[in-house]
């Protein structure tokens, strides 16, 4: 009966474990997508604007990402009325974006695109859901952004990380950093505020403060 | 967000507490919710149409900005709306305006754009040029419903939290609406942004979700409890 228990316990934090993990892939993409440019060597130079073709690499992510939110969904058991009520003021919207293949200038590229919108919104849905408290939620994005800035901190140190027109970090662009620190700074608030949220105040201090300056 | 220098993101952080407040205000059940804040709003709202109209828009966005083309976007959003105009009450399609060959190249130069761009740098007009009048009009469907949901949950479960994720949640709603001035995040999938956007409204229906099960709990156990209560009333013993 003991070892059922214990077994049943390893099983549920397995599951959390999981489900992290899960989140931090997608809210970390930034870092990610960082180090895969750092890696191949990829600047804002060599990105064409008018390329129409996508992303393997992106492509088996959001598959990947799609293929184990549902798997958690259905290990956490969310509900699927919720799933509804969540994914409700999406519907409209996405069926208009999915019927406009029909009449599309480009219906190859509508198709893949408004597949790719649909499977990303599901996924992050499914992904949210799973989250129970307010707390957790919280942390979660505390924990993501952290990384992220400290990624951000450490490319002071690297010239590509300045543009001639501002500061980039670990983006290719200054208005996508400064989004980044912009989205970061009230959670920081938080953190600093909750000590639920952030287990260290002077972490959170700490990143607050260089998100605001940089 | 200094070293980045990015109006933007100035603009964005700026402008969003000062919606959150006013949002938190007015959703608050007290006097200063109820008729300062309506009052105040609108006060500000007259000054800001009587500013507008009685001086030139591009000298108000200059004074503001810096620059009233906003760094040369105007040329994109005229393109854009030029390729909407071809079918204005379904657009062009999802996905089919940017990024779609080499011909975009040679279209932008047609229509003195002088840069490549892959977004119109305006959420409102790209979801407008790609899905017309029909997709306009369903994003703000989206955007209502967004709103009324986080509305019902700071009001029922962070009306007294100011650093929560009610406060958080109104903070990236009307960031949005504000990025998405000068660029494009609605349904543009891998924007961080917009992937935020969904993340925390989901959330938000999920702790929403989680309230209702509690209080179908709470009234299904005074049912329960009110009719045991009458049983053992009735009962001889």
């Amino acid at each position: 009966m003991r070892a059922a228990r214990s077994h049943n316990l390893a099983l549920a934090h397995a599951v959390l474990i999981y489900r992290d993990a899960l989140i931090y892939s997608v809210l970390l993409t930034p870092v990610f997508v960082y180090l895969y440019n750092a890696v191949a060597g990829i600047g804002p130079q060599d990105i064409d604007l008018t390329d129409p073709s996508g992303n393997v690499i992106d492509q088996v992510f959001i598959l990947t990402i799609f293929a184990n939110s549902v798997l958690l969904a259905f290990l956490l058991r969310v509900p699927l009325q919720l799933f509804l009520l969540a994914i409700l003021p999406f519907v409209f919207i996405m069926a208009w974006m999915v019927a406009s293949i029909g009449w599309s200038e480009f219906p190859s590229l509508t198709l893949r695109r408004a597949s790719r919108e649909l499977i990303e919104i599901t996924s992050i849905v499914l992904l949210a859901l799973s989250l129970q408290s307010r707390e957790a939620i919280l942390s979660l994005l505390f924990r993501a952004f952290f990384v992220i800035n400290l990624f951000n901190v450490a490319s002071l140190a690297i010239s590509s990380s300045f543009t001639p027109i501002g500061f980039a970090g670990i983006y290719l662009s200054k208005n996508t950093a400064g989004l980044a620190f912009a989205c970061a700074l009230p959670i920081f608030i938080v953190g600093i505020v909750d000590r639920t949220v952030s287990a260290s105040r002077l972490a959170a201090v700490f990143a607050f403060v260089t998100s605001s300056a940089m | 967000m200094i070293l980045t220098t990015s109006k933007t993101a100035i603009g964005f952080t700026v402008i969003s507490l000062l919606m959150l407040l006013c949002t938190r205000i007015v959703v608050s059940r007290n006097v200063y919710g109820r008729v300062l804040a309506p009052l105040m709003l609108l006060f500000a709202a007259l000054v800001s149409v009587v500013t507008i109209l009685s001086l030139d828009v591009s000298e108000v966005l200059t004074a503001i900005f810096g620059d009233a083309t906003f760094t040369g976007r105007d040329e994109v959003w005229r393109y854009a709306l030029y390729k909407a105009s071809g079918n204005p009450f379904q657009g062009v399609g999802y996905g089919a305006l940017w990024q779609v060959g080499g011909e975009v190249k040679t279209s932008l130069k047609n229509a003195e754009v002088r840069w490549i761009a892959n977004q119109a740098h305006n959420g409102y007009i790209d979801i407008y040029a790609q899905l017309g009048y029909v997709g306009f009009v369903l994003l703000f469907v989206f955007l209502i419903h967004i709103f009324v949901r986080l509305l019902k949950y700071s009001s029922t479960q962070e009306s007294g939290t100011i650093f929560g994720l009610a406060s958080y949640t109104f903070y990236i709603f009307w960031g949005a609406i504000i990025y998405n001035i000068t660029e494009s995040s609605f349904f543009q999938g891998g924007e961080q942004m917009w992937i935020l956007l969904i993340f925390v409204c989901a959330c938000v229906a999920r702790l929403l979700y989680n309230d209702l099960v509690v209080r179908r709990a709470g009234v299904e156990f005074g049912r329960l409890r009110r009719s045991w209560l009458r049983k053992a009333a009735l009962s001889p013993d």
